[in-house]
This record gives structure tokens, sequence and C-alpha cells, in this order.
């Protein structure tokens, strides 16, 4: 059985942190890991944050947060009607111990890629929908 | 997020309480760039009760690490919680930014990383400890510097100024002058908005009394007739340095210009040198800037019906924008000012620097003992090197600081630290248009 909980919000910074309190709120007592909430909520909020700062660059628009719960995985998708643009084709950063070399572009894409378990991008009825998918450690394969 | 600001041993430390996440990093940022003074070289950056980092806090942090870098110091992290720490490893900042269990190894690993300069300071000049500050000293020249004075001080005084008194001022190939003047096409132009006024290699800077309270900053690029500078009143130093010296305050409050003209008259007694008159150029790190400077030209037009001087009780607010509410906490200040010591131990009268130069300020608190008179240029995100020479370092700034102001300054301004240029003047000379003696020296 999956749950469904929709969340839509104005694409503000100021709105992050209720986006991480919508996350959390729904994946507690769901018998997820608090690390692994922590995960998704951090996924989250660097999807929402790219879509602030670079979708809605000039003006303002909305972000859907869809979450979608089963007892073997967290599904959320993210719609937003901004700029089209696949975030899943951002060039890795170099990841360098050197302050002078170290750049922050792209880290934001590779710590989603590098928390969730799977990550899809499609352009669908003019929204960008961004869906991230992090599975149940104690389930592995189900 | 709240971000708490605090000094710990004189090191920078900001305490965030809640998410580092796009919103709540915009808000370090800004905590990070109003605290940060030009003399911070290392910030600690507290994350105790932040349980919650995204790139966009990492993004702070690298930026501000790199900044401080660039400056010889560093950005050390310390109390970092579980999740923050596990997203720093994961994004490959692990060994990028220093991190340590305590406020306290953090503060120590800031202030180790500037131990280097501290002892070029030493090993440059003695340092002596006085009260209130400690001084390093430094020789300069020893060639004899004069005062050059254009125009009467009175004619300012008195509001009497009209075209016929009007110079034009070669700024351009002076080092230091103050005064009162005004950029304009021609006199006419010019006369309506003449203001306070200061020359720091070639540059001017002045603030029309146009109403705007706004001060102009300007560097010819190249000789051109087209905008001349107009002085009703300006004092030029003719000649160098004779001593350097490093001023350092022991509290963060800082020392006031009367406290270190004080000073420096005491280290001219020292020297037995003239202590009745120097010329003194500033840089350092401002704790509190205090002001009054003139609002209206003192154009004959506008003098006072009652004869007297603008300066007088009853006209001071009328003509003086006084503010003596401290600002600029953290900001380069540059001055160039003059000082009169009338003590009675002095070792020469001031003479005819009475007459040229002094006049009573009524917004400095009486009974100084002596008289100052100091024009401040307020700058911004210039590392303070207290190791770099006064004057090469007073052209790097006015050619590639950001600009932020431009004030006569008030006795009570204060510094937390500076680097002090001393000329002990042995004679002044009035310029020839001021229809007054060609040269008049003091001590002979």
């Amino acid at each position: 059985m999956t749950k469904r909980h929709v969340f839509v919000l104005e694409a503000r910074k100021e709105n992050l942190p209720s986006i991480a309190e919508f996350i959390g709120e729904h994946l507690a007592g769901q018998g997820f890991s608090e690390k692994e909430i922590f995960e998704v909520g951090l996924a989250v909020d660097e999807a929402c944050s790219n879509i602030i700062l670079h979708g809605y660059a000039e003006g303002e628009g909305q972000i859907e947060v869809e979450l979608a719960v089963s007892p073997e995985r967290v599904t959320v998708s993210l719609k937003d009607s901004g700029v089209p643009f696949n975030p899943l084709t951002v060039e890795p950063p170099d990841l360098c111990d050197d302050v002078d070399q170290r750049k922050v572009g792209g880290l934001g894409v590779f710590i989603i890629k590098k928390t969730m378990d799977s990550v899809g991008y499609e352009y669908r009825d003019g929204k960008n929908v961004l869906s991230i998918t992090k599975n149940r450690s104690d389930r592995p394969g189900d | 997020m709240e971000v708490t600001t605090r000094r710990h041993g004189g090191i920078l430390t900001f305490t965030c309480n809640g998410r580092l996440d796009g919103f709540g990093s915009g808000i370090l940022e800004r905590s990070i760039r109003d605290a940060l003074g030009d003399d911070d070289r290392s910030i600690v950056v507290d994350l105790d009760s932040v349980d919650y980092l995204s790139s966009a806090g990492i993004r702070v942090l690298l930026a501000n690490s790199k900044a401080l870098k660039n400056r010889g110091g560093m950005l050390a992290l310390t109390r970092v919680q579980k999740y923050p720490s596990q997203v720093l490893d994961m994004a490959g900042f692990s060994s990028v930014f220093p991190r340590y269990p305590a406020i306290g190894e953090a503060v120590r690993a800031c202030q180790r990383s500037l131990e280097p300069d501290d002892l070029l300071v030493d090993i440059l000049a003695e340092t002596r400890d006085l009260p209130g500050l400690t001084l390093s000293i430094e020789q300069g020249s020893s060639a004899p510097a004069e005062l050059v004075v254009t125009g009467d001080l009175e004619d300012i005084l008195h509001a009497r100024l009209v075209p016929e008194k009007v110079r034009t001022m070669d700024f351009a190939n002076t080092a230091y002058a103050l005064g009162l003047g005004a950029m304009g096409s021609s006199i006419d132009d010019a006369l309506p908005f003449m203001g306070e006024m200061v020359v720091l290699h070639g540059s001017i800077v002045w603030l029309p009394t146009d109403g705007h309270d706004t001060p102009d900053f300007f560097t010819p690029l190249k000789s051109s007739d087209e905008v001349k500078m107009y002085t009703g009143y300006a004092v030029t130093l003719k000649g160098h340095f004779h001593e350097y010296l490093t001023i350092e305050s022991k509290s963060p409050e800082g020392v006031t210009m009367a406290e270190i003209y004080r000073v420096l008259f005491a280290r001219a007694k020292e020297r037995k040198k003239p202590d009745c008159l120097i010329a003194v150029a500033m840089w350092g790190i401002c704790a509190g800037l205090e002001s009054s400077g003139i609002r209206k030209a003192p154009v004959a037009s506008s003098a006072p019906e009652d004869g007297r001087s603008i300066l007088d009780r009853e006209h001071y607010d009328e003509w003086m924008a006084h503010d003596a509410k401290p600002r600029y906490h953290g900001d380069t200040l540059v001055t160039f000012g003059i000082g009169i010591n009338p003590a009675p131990d002095a070792a020469q009268q001031p003479g005819d620097a009475q007459n040229l130069l002094y006049y009573r300020h009524p917004g400095n608190p009486p009974g100084e003992g002596m008289f100052l008179h100091n024009q401040g240029v307020v700058f911004r995100n210039v590392l303070y090197e207290p190791t770099a020479g006064l004057d090469s370092q007073i052209k790097k700034i006015v050619t590639t600081g950001e600009f932020v102001d431009m004030r006569h300054l008030l006795d009570t301004t204060r510094l937390k630290k500076g680097k002090v240029g001393v000329a002990y003047i042995s004679g002044i000379r009035s310029d020839p248009v001021s229809q007054t003696p060609d040269t008049l020296d003091l001590f002979t």
C-alpha cells in the first residue's frame, strides 16, 4: 500500500524549512531510520534550492512536492513550471582537497545522486518533474 | 536560523542555531559580512546547534574560507554535529575546512595562523607598552617638513568667501592636504558647494555642501584642465614623515584621536623635536567615527548677520552637521590632519600656527589642551597589513579600496589599531595668494 501526500508551496528560500518539516512529518513513524529521513530531506532541499535559484530566477512560481511512501521505499516527485532543465546532466564537482580549487557548482545534484537510490527526470506537460527514490535499508531488494 | 557573533581572544566567532540551508546560509553570510573587520583574517564558525547543512551552507563556508585564506588566515569549524559532518564528508570537504571539537581549540588554531605577522612587526621595530596602547616606532625622513596655508581661516569662520578669495588647487601632485574646497568647471560653479576636503596621494575626497550629505571621491587618470578643484582654505604638507608609529589599542573600544595625538606630542618632546605643531597621516581600523563638518558653503552672502563666527553657539547647529554616534566599526579609516600642542611645556609657542591654523571647534570636548583638525576617509574590504609602509599602503587603498565615506573628524573618533606617519613641522608658509607675508618661520 502506498500513501501519497502533496505539498504545494511558493518557490522562495524562506520556505525551505517548511519543506523539510513536511518530509520529516510524513516519514517519521514509517519505519525509516533517522539517517534515511535526513538524507531524503537533504535531497529534496537541494532539488528545491535549485528550482528556487535557477528555475524561477526571474520571477515567482510554485513547487509541488509529492511524497509516495510504501513499505519498501519513499519516492518524492518535485514539479515546477520554471525553465526546462534536467539537473541530471550537471557535471559532477571536482572533489579535491585544496580550498582554492574547490567549486560549489554541481554539488547539490551530486548530493542528491549520492544519497538517493534512484533519480529520474522528465519534462511533462510543461513541467520539470524530478523523481527521487530512497529504498528502506532493512528491506533490501524488495 | 539565528547567528550570534562574539569575539574570543580577538577571533570573530559565529555561533549558528538552526538549519544551514539555502535560507539559513544567507543569514550566516550576512552576519559574517557585517561583522568582519578589515583587520580580521580568521574566523570560527560554531555549528553546535546546527543539525542540518546543505550545499548552500557549504557554499557560504567555502566562499569565506577562500577569502580568508587570501588574507593569510583561515575559517575554522567547531562542534560539527553528526549529520552536517556526514554531508561535509559526502561532498568531499573532509579536509577542506579544519574542524575542532571545542571553540577554544578553534580559536587557538586561528590565533596560531596569525602569529608570523606579529613576529615580523616585533622584529621591525621596538615595541613600547603605554597606558591603553602599545606603540612601535620606525624612522622616516630626516629632512625638515613645513605646512603651506592657502587662504585665510577667518574667511571661512566668518563666511566671507567671495570668488576673489578662491584658488585652484593642484591636488594631483599633492600627497597630503586638508581644508575646504569644491570641484567645478569655474569658480562660480564651485563656490556654492565648498565643503570639507582632503587630498590623499593625488586623490581628492570632498563633501559638497549641496544638501545631499554624500562625499565625492576623485582620482585623475591623467592631468586634465576640464575639472578643477577650487579651495577657499587649504593646509598642505610639504615634506615627508619623520617617524612611523604602529599603534594598537589594548581594549576593543580603541583609542581616541585625542589620545593618539597626546602620545605623538609626548614622543615629539622625547625627541626634542618642535612639539607644538605636527602633521599626521594615519591608516587603521576604525572603532567608531564621530564627525562634525560644515554643511553650508561659507560664502559672503550667507554670513551670519551678527558678524560672529559660524562656530558660535547660536550658529553651530545651522552650520555644522554634528554626528557623535560612533560609526564604521571594523572598517578602514585613512586620515590626514594637523595638531597644535599649546601646553605650557611645549618647546615653542605655536606663534603663527595659532593665527593660520587654530580655531575652537565647539564639537570637541573642551579642556583637551590641544587643537586637532583631522579629515577621515572610510574604506571597506582593505586588509589591514601592519607591516606595509604607510605611504604605499595609503596609495594602494585610495586606488583599490571600496570608498565608503569622508568626514571632518571629532577628536573622539576611535581607532582600534593603525599606522601613523608624523611630520614634526618646522615652518609654516602662507601661500602668496592669500595676501599675507610669504614666509613665516616659526622657529627662527
